[in-house]
């Protein structure tokens, strides 16, 4: 199975535990995987390899130049966002298809019937996106198509090379698009152009069994939010952390992310890892604080007829607040 | 109507830095992993509250302005 994921230095601990879950989810099948990068150095390289074990998985370093995908770097994103749009121009020569998996994701099926499925004519493979009908539509509008059109999330994605190259669609053709459209909201750097171009054009796979976004259900999908184990593993080949969700920065406990802690307690990160979401969720904890103080100072400021706070359920709301701070405190003191 | 004193609002806030100081403190002191594991833990539970906190809040905020 060709892979391909992109990467920066940070990303480094995240990729191996995603790796990982593939190979232990692939024991008897040969994963070549290609590691796009700008910045790794053959230590970063060894030490991936070490981490991940070189039985059945081979790791293939792509080196790209700084400023390859410059037209795409924007926002947020890091330029390694972007680097799945070289598909074409880097592997269409060697191989008939390739798969991009994002790296803040975690195996935990067979991805073989993904991988090996029919392109049925189309350019891609992919799963529907994460978002409410509201986003969609307001997606959907921004590149001029149907409002029930589905929008696809690039993170599990698999290229048909072969179509790609015949009919022409290189980095070049994506890059002029870029320029010639301007007005065109690029608010995802890769995926809002892979879906304009191929939204009419892609096969759909079960986005629950391929691309299962815990948070995403938590919040808008409470039906198929699954935070059981046994749910997790039997409804999904794919967990997909996104948004806040993200294992080593979210405050909210989910069983899939306690999953995904397990396989990074197998890797030399996972120390340091937990160092860094302690330090995250500190710094959330801070930010909520100052909101809370902010809205409690709003109950608590006094109004005009002299009055703090007007009515009972204002006090009762002030004193919950100070019975739990008090808790915490004691909670902290135990510890 | 009821009106409520300084004295509650001075008791909130000094729960509010004796557990400020708390997590400071925790934070400082968690050299070991199983420390650090611990303080994930307490911090879970913490910042789970704290949405709720949030909620009651805003519920609240949004009944004062509708009534003011």
């Amino acid at each position: 199975m060709n892979i391909m994921i992109s990467i920066n230095r940070e990303f480094i601990p995240c990729a191996c535990v995603m790796l990982m879950s593939l190979k232990e989810h692939h024991e008897d099948t040969e994963l070549s995987v290609y590691v796009l990068h700008h910045e790794l150095t053959q230590q970063d390289l060894l030490e991936m390899d070490q981490v991940i074990g070189s039985d059945g998985i081979a790791l293939i370093p792509v080196y790209i130049p700084e400023g390859t995908v410059g037209d795409f770097r924007m926002g947020k994103w890091p330029e390694e966002a972007a680097y799945r749009l070289l598909a074409t121009d880097l592997f269409a020569r060697d191989m008939d298809r390739i798969l991009h998996l994002d790296t803040d994701m975690l195996i935990t099926g067979s991805l073989l019937d993904f991988y090996n499925t029919s392109f049925d004519g189309n350019y891609l493979v992919a799963c529907e996106d994460f978002m409410s009908k509201e986003q969609r539509k307001k997606k959907c509008r921004d590149f001029a198509k149907d409002e029930d059109a589905l929008f696809f999330n690039s993170g599990v994605l698999l290229f048909n090379l072969s179509k790609l190259a015949e009919d022409g669609f290189y980095y070049a053709v994506y890059a002029d698009i870029l320029q010639k459209y301007p007005a065109i909201r690029i608010e995802f750097p890769d995926q809002d152009m892979l879906n304009l171009l191929f939204g009419g054009k892609t096969k759909y796979m079960d986005r629950i069994r391929y691309n299962y976004a815990p948070y995403y259900y938590r919040i808008y999908d409470g039906e198929r939010y699954y935070d059981t184990r046994e749910q997790l593993i039997s409804n999904c080949n794919v967990l997909h952390m996104i948004w806040m969700s993200k294992p080593w920065e979210s405050p909210v406990r989910m069983e899939a992310n306690e999953l995904w802690w397990e396989y990074a307690g197998r890797t030399p990160y996972y120390e340091a890892m937990k160092r860094r979401h302690v330090q995250n969720m500190l710094e959330q904890e801070r930010k909520m604080n100052d909101m809370l103080r902010d809205k409690a100072d709003r109950i608590t400021a006094e109004p005009s007829d002299g009055q703090l706070i007007d009515s009972a359920s204002g006090a009762q709301l002030l004193d919950e607040m100070c019975r739990r701070e008090q808790r915490f405190a004691d909670m902290l003191i135990k510890k | 109507m009821m009106e409520t004193d300084n004295s509650m609002i001075a008791k909130e806030r000094e729960a509010y830095s004796a557990f400020r100081a708390g997590l400071n403190e925790a934070a400082d002191g968690a050299e070991t992993l199983d420390a650090l594991l611990q303080l994930e833990d307490i911090l879970y539970d913490i910042i789970e509250e704290e949405f709720q906190i949030n909620y009651m809040l805003d519920q609240f905020l949004k009944k004062q302005g509708e009534g003011s």
